[in-house]
C-alpha cells in the first residue's frame, strides 16, 4: 500500500483577468466583448431599403428572359438559348431583396417610433410594399405558382405554401392600393431612397404605372371592358395621380460607378452574351434610330447558334456610350411602357378615349422611348412609316436562319402597339418575355438547333432543386396545379392561358 | 489592384473573444500497472449564452498488463498495456455567433449605407456544446519495443451543436441556426512500429497508420424545426450537392447522373446524349480508409533518410475543372484518334466522332458516333447538366515527403561550445504521385471536403533545410 501514488493538479488560469476587472466582477462577466462591433444591432431601414432598390434595378436584365425574347444571344457558351435543362432557383430573391423589404415593413409595424427616424413610416410601408410588389410580379411571371401569403416569415413558417398565380396577382393589386393609401405626402421624407429621393408624388405615379402594367398582363384572362383587369386599369387613372408619362418620372437607378457598376457595363464584362440579331434585325430592318443607343454596333449575333459563335466576331453588345458606361443609368419600368399600355387599354375600349386617344398614346409612348435613348425618330417614322399606328407593316423576317421564319410584322393596331412595346421594355428581359407570351409579338420561332430538337420557346421556368429539397410536398402541390401536372417550361401559366 | 474590370473591393472586421479557464487533473495509479485519470475543466466563454460556461470532464482507466506477466522475468512482450476512457469535448460557439448584427456595407451608394437582412436566422437561445467520446485501445511493444503496435477503437457522439440547418429560402432565410442535429461516428486507428535493422551504422525503423471510419450517421439535424436532409451545393453547382440526410452518412455527394436500364447501361437519346437522372447518388465524400507509412533510416550515424507515403481508399469528389473542361473541350477526350482510327473532331460522316454505346428507350441496343462538341457540351452544364462524369475517385498513393539529410560534426568543426547540433537535409514534397485512380488530378491535394473547384495544381517543392541545436 505504500506504492500509492497520488497526485491532483489544480491549474487556475483566472488571475491576471480577474485583477484587471478590478476584483469585483465575476469570472463569468466579459463585459462587451461579445458585442460584434462589425455592425450594428438593430437594422437602419434606410439601408435596407438602398439594398432593395439596388436588387430590384439589378434584377431588370436577368439573362434567361432576354434571351427567350431574343434580345440577347449567347455567343460563348450557348445553353439556356437552346432551351436545354432549364431549371431555375426563385428562392434566392426571397432571402434576399424580398426579406428586405419585408424586414423594412415588420420593423414599421413593430416599431413605429424607431422606424420614424427613416422618415414617415406610412410612407416607408407604402414605398416597401410597392418595391416588393414589383419584385414579385417579376417572379411570377417566371415561375407561376409560388409561395407568397406564406413567405418571409422564417422560422415561423419553414414550408410555406404555394399560391396560385391568380390570388398573387390579386394580393399585388390590393398592395398597390394599400400602398397608394399609405403613402404620405405631409410625412417626412425617407431616407435611402436612390430611386426617388423620397419624393412620393413620383411613387404615386410609379404604384399607378405598376397596377397598369400588371392589369394588362391579364389582357388573356379578362380581355373585355368592364372586366377585372380593366377595373383595376381604371383605378389609376382615376385618383389623379398620374402616372409615368415622361422620362423625368422613369423608375431608374443611376449607378455612381465604382463598387456599384451599371448592371449593362457588368454583363458586358463577360463575353457571355451578346445583342440577338433578331433584336438588331428589328430595329436596322425599320431604321430605327434607337439601335445607336440599344447596341454597340449593328450586329446582333445569331440566335441560338449550336455551338459557339466565331471568336473575334465584334457582335454588338448591351448599350452604347454613356448607356453601357460603368457610372450609367438603368431604366426599369419607363413612360414608354406605361404610354404604351395606357394607349392599348385605350384602343381595347378599357378605359374612355377611343382610337383617336389611343393613337395619341401611342405615339407619345414611342416618342418618350426615343428621347429616353437619346435619339431623333426617323421622319415619317409614326406617320406613314413603319410603326404608323393605323398602317405600319413592322418589319418581316428577323433572326437569320437560325429562327427562320421570325417576324415582327404588324397587321393590327395591337400587334404595333405590342412591337413597340417589345422595343420599350428592351433591355428588360422578364418584360420583353412576358409581353411576348401575352401578345405573341413579335412572332419569334424557337431556334432550329434546340435542345431536345423540337423544343419551343420555354412559357415559364421550370421550378429549381432548391424548392424540392426544402419544401417538397409545397412545390409538389403547385407542380401539381401545372396543366399536365409536371414541372414543365413549356406550360402556360394562369395569364398566359 | 485599379487594374481590372471590376473594382477590388477591400473590407475589415474585428473580431474579439475571451476565456478563462479552470482545470482539474487527478491521476491515481495502483502498483504501477493500474492507473486511473480524470479531469475537469470549466470554461467560461465571452461568446456563450448566459451562464456563460461549459463544463467537460473525462475519465480514463489503463492496465500495464505487461508488468503483471513479466513478473517473473521477460518474455517476448517488452510492453502492453490497455486503456478504456469516456469523456466530453468542448463545442464551443464561434466568435459572435448568437450575437448576430447588421453589418454595414464597406462601399457607400451615393452616400448611403446599404445592408442586408443576415442570410442566417439565429436562435436567441443558441449555445455551445460538448460532443461525447469514448475510446478502448491496446498498446503491445514486443522483442524489446523493436516491434510496437497501438490500436484503437473510438465512438463520438456529437448532440445538440450549433447547426446552420439549410431551411427554404422562402422563409427569408437560407439557414436557421439553432442547438440541433445529432452524428454518431465511430472508427478504428492502428499503428504499428517496427525496427527491423538496427546495428552500429544502420538503424532503419517504419511506422505505419492506418484507419477508418467505420460509421459516419447522421441520426438527427433539426427534429425541432422538422428538418431531415441538408444540402448544400458543390462548387456553386446546382447539379451537384452535399447531402447529409437522417439515417444515412454524413457527407454524401449527390446530383444529376447518366440514366441506366436495370443492367445499368446507359440510355442514349436518337441525338447520342445521355439521358439525365436526377437525385442519383454518387458515393461519400469521405474514404473508406487512409493510411500512412514512415519510413526512416540512419546511416553510418550521421546520414538521415526520410521516407513519407500516405494513402488514401475510396470516396468521391466533385471535379469542377473536369465539368466545365469536358463541357468546353479544353480536355483530351475531346480530340485525339477515335477507335476507328480517325480524329474524333472529324465530322461523323468522315469517320470521326465519340463511339457512343447503349441502349435506347425500348432496350435496343444504341451504337453510335457523335460530334464530340455537342456529345460533351450537351451532356453537361451546356445541356442536361449531368454532372455525373466529373465526379471522380479519391483513391491515391502519395510519396509525400523524401528527405536526405547529414549531421553535420558539430564537435569537430570546433563549433561544439556553440551548438548541439546540426543537421543539414535536402527536402523534396510532393515528389511524386505513385498512384491515383482516376488520373487527371491529384486527389490528395484538394481544398474543399466536395472537391476540387478549379484550383490551381498542387506544387512540387524542392528545398535545403539546416536545422541547429543549440
Amino acid at each position: 500500500m505504500k506504492r500509492y501514488i497520488v497526485k491532483l493538479t489544480t491549474i487556475l488560469s483566472l488571475g491576471v483577468l480577474l485583477i484587471t476587472n478590478g476584483g469585483c466582477a465575476k469570472v463569468s462577466d466579459f463585459g462587451d466583448t461579445n458585442l460584434d462591433p462589425n455592425g450594428v444591432p438593430r437594422p437602419l431601414l434606410s439601408a435596407l431599403l438602398t439594398n432593395s432598390e439596388i436588387g430590384a434595378a439589378g434584377g431588370l436584365i436577368t439573362q434567361p428572359p432576354g434571351l427567350f425574347c431574343q434580345y440577347l444571344s449567347e455567343a460563348t457558351y450557348p445553353g439556356t438559348s437552346l432551351y436545354v435543362g432549364l431549371e431555375f432557383e426563385s428562392s434566392g430573391t426571397y432571402s434576399t431583396t424580398l426579406q428586405d423589404l419585408q424586414v423594412i415593413l415588420n420593423n414599421c409595424s413593430q416599431d413605429p417610433v424607431y422606424s420614424s427616424g427613416f422618415g414617415d413610416v406610412g410612407t416607408q410601408v407604402g414605398v416597401a410594399t410597392l418595391l416588393k410588389s414589383y419584385i414579385m410580379w417579376t417572379m411570377t411571371d417566371r415561375w407561376g405558382d409560388l409561395p407568397y401569403s406564406e413567405a418571409l416569415q422564417g422560422a415561423n413558417n419553414l414550408l410555406p405554401k404555394y399560391d396560385k398565380q391568380e390570388d398573387i396577382y390579386k394580393t399585388l393589386l390590393s398592395d398597390i392600393s394599400n400602398a397608394l393609401a399609405s403613402l404620405n405626402p405631409a410625412g417626412v421624407a425617407i431616407k435611402g431612397d436612390v430611386i426617388y429621393a423620397g419624393n412620393v408624388t413620383k411613387w404615386r405615379k410609379f404604384a399607378n404605372s405598376l397596377r397598369m402594367l400588371i392589369a394588362l398582363r391579364m389582357s388573356k384572362r379578362y380581355p373585355n371592358p368592364g372586366e377585372f383587369a380593366a377595373t383595376e386599369f381604371q383605378k389609376s387613372l382615376d385618383n389623379g395621380y398620374g402616372y409615368i408619362s415622361t422620362n423625368a418620372d422613369n423608375f431608374s437607378l443611376a449607378y455612381p460607378g465604382g463598387a456599384f457598376l451599371n448592371p449593362i457595363y457588368g454583363q458586358n464584362i463577360s463575353q457571355d452574351n451578346a445583342l440577338a440579331l433578331t433584336f438588331t434585325d428589328a430595329l436596322n430592318g425599320m431604321g430605327d434610330t434607337r439601335r445607336l443607343s440599344m447596341a454597340s454596333n449593328t450586329n446582333g449575333a445569331p440566335y441560338g447558334l449550336s455551338g459557339a459563335a466565331p471568336i473575334g466576331t465584334p457582335y454588338a453588345r448591351m448599350g452604347n456610350g454613356a448607356f453601357a458606361a460603368a457610372n450609367g443609368t438603368m431604366v426599369v419600368i419607363n413612360a414608354a411602357s406605361v404610354l404604351l399600355a395606357h394607349a392599348e387599354a385605350t384602343e381595347r375600349g378599357w378605359v374612355a378615349g377611343g382610337t383617336s386617344a389611343a393613337k395619341t398614346l401611342y405615339d407619345a409612348g414611342v416618342t418618350a422611348s426615343f428621347a429616353q435613348w437619346g435619339q431623333t425618330m426617323p421622319a415619317g417614322f409614326l406617320s406613314g412609316g413603319v410603326a404608323d399606328y393605323n398602317v405600319g407593316i413592322g418589319v418581316a423576317a428577323i433572326g437569320g436562319t437560325s429562327v427562320a421564319g421570325s417576324n415582327g410584322t404588324t397587321g393590327t393596331i395591337l400587334k404595333r402597339i405590342a412591337l413597340q412595346q417589345w422595343i420599350a421594355f428592351y433591355p428588360g428581359g422578364v418584360q420583353g418575355w412576358s409581353n411576348m407570351r401575352r401578345t405573341g409579338i413579335p412572332d419569334l420561332r424557337p431556334t432550329i438547333f434546340a435542345v431536345p430538337a423540337g423544343t419551343q420557346i420555354p412559357r415559364r421556368y421550370k421550378y429549381g432543386s432548391t424548392d424540392f429539397e426544402s419544401n417538397k410536398l409545397a412545390v409538389e402541390a403547385a407542380v401539381a396545379r401545372i396543366p399536365g401536372g409536371v414541372n414543365s417550361q413549356d406550360a402556360k401559366m394562369w395569364w398566359d392561358q | 489592384m485599379t487594374n481590372s474590370k471590376n473594382p477590388a473591393i477591400t473590407t475589415q472586421r474585428i473580431d474579439n473573444s475571451a476565456r478563462r479557464s479552470l482545470f482539474a487533473n487527478a491521476t491515481i495509479g495502483f502498483r504501477n500497472y493500474l492507473f486511473a485519470e480524470g479531469t475537469y475543466r470549466r470554461d467560461y466563454i465571452s461568446t456563450e449564452a448566459d451562464p456563460f460556461y461549459i463544463d467537460t470532464k473525462s475519465i480514463g482507466l489503463s492496465f500495464v498488463f505487461s508488468d503483471f506477466i513479466n513478473k517473473n522475468g521477460p518474455t517476448f512482450l517488452s510492453y502492453g498495456k490497455i486503456r478504456a476512457s469516456t469523456g466530453t469535448v468542448l463545442n464551443a460557439l464561434g466568435i459572435y455567433q448568437n450575437n448576430q448584427v447588421y453589418a454595414i456595407g464597406a462601399n457607400q451608394f451615393n452616400g448611403n449605407f446599404v445592408m442586408a437582412e443576415p442570410n442566417s436566422l439565429i436562435d436567441p437561445l443558441l449555445a455551445g456544446a460538448t460532443n461525447d467520446e469514448k475510446e478502448l485501445g491496446i498498446e503491445l511493444r514486443f522483442l524489446k519495443n523493436r516491434i510496437g503496435l497501438n490500436a484503437t477503437y473510438w465512438d463520438r457522439t456529437n448532440k445538440n451543436f450549433p447547426l446552420a440547418a439549410t431551411v427554404s429560402p422562402y422563409t427569408g432565410y437560407g439557414t436557421v441556426t439553432t442547438n440541433a442535429g445529432e452524428v454518431k461516428k465511430t472508427g478504428i486507428d492502428l499503428a504499428l512500429f517496427l525496427n527491423p535493422v538496427k546495428t552500429k551504422n544502420f538503424d532503419w525503423t517504419l511506422n505505419a497508420v492506418w484507419g477508418k471510419l467505420l460509421k459516419n450517421d447522421v441520426v438527427s439535424i433539426n427534429e425541432k424545426l422538422g428538418i431531415n436532409t441538408q444540402s448544400s451545393q458543390v462548387s456553386g453547382n446546382g447539379n451537384i450537392n452535399m447531402v447529409s440526410a437522417v439515417g444515412k452518412r454524413w457527407g454524401q455527394l449527390r446530383g444529376i447522373g447518366i440514366k441506366r436500364n436495370a443492367a445499368g447501361i446507359p440510355i442514349i437519346t436518337p441525338e447520342g446524349l445521355y439521358v439525365p437522372e436526377l437525385d442519383v447518388d454518387f458515393g461519400s465524400s469521405l474514404p473508406d480508409y487512409t493510411g500512412g507509412v514512415q519510413s526512416g533510416m540512419t546511416v553510418f550515424k550521421n546520414f538521415i533518410v526520410n521516407i513519407n507515403v500516405d494513402y488514401s481508399y475510396g470516396g468521391k469528389y466533385f471535379s469542377l475543372s473536369d465539368y466545365y473542361g469536358n463541357a468546353t473541350g479544353n480536355f483530351k477526350n475531346s480530340a485525339g484518334l477515335n477507335d476507328r482510327g480517325v480524329p474524333v473532331r472529324e465530322a461523323v460522316s468522315n469517320g470521326g466522332g465519340i463511339h457512343v454505346v447503349g441502349v435506347d428507350a425500348n432496350d435496343k441496343v444504341v451504337d453510335m458516333y457523335v460530334e464530340p462538341r455537342f456529345f460533351y457540351e450537351k451532356n453537361s452544364f451546356g445541356g442536361s447538366g449531368i454532372a455525373e462524369t466529373a465526379v471522380r475517385d479519391l483513391t491515391f498513393v502519395k510519396l509525400r515527403e523524401l528527405s536526405i539529410g547529414y549531421r553535420l560534426p558539430v564537435e569537430k568543426l570546433g563549433v561544439g561550445k556553440y551548438l548541439t547540433s546540426a543537421v543539414f537535409s535536402v527536402v523534396s514534397r510532393n515528389p511524386w504521385l505513385i498512384y491515383v485512380k482516376q488520373k487527371g488530378f491529384d486527389p490528395s491535394e484538394l481544398t474543399n471536403s466536395s472537391g476540387e473547384n478549379g484550383q490551381l495544381p498542387g506544387t512540387r517543392s524542392l528545398g535545403v533545410n539546416l536545422k541547429l541545436g543549440f
